[in-house]
């Protein structure tokens, strides 16, 4: 995803096919609902989406965009220095030196289905897998608002 | 095992030869009167996995040059043919020909933009004299502690404004393109804009000019990414249940 952002936009041509990270925003959270037949519970992703826009306001935030804007140089304007200035404010994000340390949060829910060439075991940790076990098994419930009420206790 | 619905299209709709959805599972119609739901079987009790996600994307991605397709949400699951047509189909059979009709040949496209955080850092500076002071006023070591603090709330609430006032005028320029916009969440730090673009089809190459030319003509800060097509994920949310279910 980042990738194809960072070799520049200037030429949209034509519109790509939806990514992995697309498709989690759009099929999970939006199209018709029929609730009950409701069998999948993403929870985890739900969760995810609410730490970010947590950690956006928080201390350690500032302070990292405080540390980025001392060492932005004014005088060259150009892309340069972005490098390194960049690897200063995603310090926490391995591969990602390109964006902002939130979306590393984004990139962690993209993780949750990336196991597919490896190990099963590892696309979700245990508890979250047993969780998911046991939700999909369940038989669909009507009441949508409990389960959301469930979730954020979780 | 069970049927995954993917979504709802007219009876006559046409399945591309060899179609497959999640788990491999050959793509097949459920008709009832003159709608069908698109179904392929799927084992409930294996993992959710990339590929189921990307299947059901795919499915519903692969019908759309050809047909008008309602997208249901990911996760609807029936237990056999009779049920989808009794309790899908049928009870929906006004509603969702309606809805069928009123999307007749539209499309979807997906407008996503972003900031380049480092270039949204700098251009902050160079339009606000304020943050230089502020900025001015840091320096190294726990004293600085409550400047540096005070620095970083000023950047972050500057880069607040900025995706605002960015989004405003994609928005802007975007309602212009297309017959109806829907804008989705943006979580996350640098995203500004998430935009839903309904199109007609034989519209669909003056809009991707359209978005060419207004991608040329954005401040560097700004990344796009241009997405589709796609059925009408963002417009049909919810109509049919009512209340959606995670929304």
């Amino acid at each position: 995803m980042t990738v194809t952002q960072r070799t520049q936009n200037r030429y949209l041509e034509r519109p790509a096919p939806s990514s992995l990270a697309d498709v989690i925003d759009t099929i999970l959270d939006k199209g018709l609902v029929i609730d009950i037949y409701v069998r999948v519970s993403l929870v985890g992703i739900e969760l995810l989406t609410i730490d970010a826009r947590i950690v956006i306001a928080s201390v350690d935030t500032y302070l990292r965009f405080a540390e980025a804007v001392n060492r932005l140089d004014l005088t060259e304007n150009g892309p340069e220095g972005l490098p390194e200035l960049m690897e200063d404010i995603t310090h926490g994000a391995a591969k990602q030196k390109t964006d902002g340390a939130l979306e590393a949060v984004k990139e962690k829910v993209t993780e949750v289905f990336s196991g597919d060439d490896e190990d099963e075991d590892q696309d979700y940790g245990d508890e979250e897998r047993s969780r998911r076990g046991r939700r999909q098994s369940e038989p669909a419930k009507k009441s949508a608002p409990n389960r959301r009420r469930e979730s954020s206790r979780e | 095992m069970a049927l995954h619905v993917y979504g709802v299209v007219s009876a006559a709709t046409p399945l591309p030869g060899g179609l497959r959805g999640r788990q491999e599972a050959p793509v097949r119609l459920v008709v009832h009167s003159d709608l069908a739901a698109v179904v392929s079987e799927v084992d409930t009790d294996a993992r959710i996995r990339r590929d189921d996600l990307l299947g059901h994307a795919r499915v519903l991605e692969s019908l759309i040059d050809g047909a008008t397709v309602l997208p249901m949400r990911f996760g609807m699951i029936a237990e056999t043919d009779e049920e989808v047509a009794r309790n899908i189909l049928e009870p929906g059979q006004s509603g969702l020909t309606d809805l069928l009709h009123s999307f007749d040949g539209f499309v979807q496209l997906t407008v996503k933009a972003q900031h380049d955080q480092g270039q949204a850092l700098r251009d902050l500076l160079h339009e606000r004299p304020d943050l230089r002071v502020l900025r001015d006023q840091t320096g190294k070591g726990p004293a600085f502690y409550p400047a540096q603090l005070r620095l970083g709330e000023a950047i972050a609430a500057g880069l607040e404004a900025l995706v605002s006032s960015d989004a405003a005028m994609l928005h802007d320029q975007l309602s212009g393109i297309a017959d109806r916009m829907v804008l989705g969440d943006v979580a996350g730090q640098n995203q500004v804009l998430n935009a839903a673009l309904l199109v007609q089809r034989s519209a669909r190459t003056r809009t991707d000019e359209a978005i060419a030319r207004l991608s040329k003509t954005l401040p560097d800060r700004l990344r796009l990414r241009y997405i589709g097509p796609q059925p009408p994920y963002s417009f049909v949310a919810g109509e049919l249940a009512g209340e959606p279910v995670w929304a």
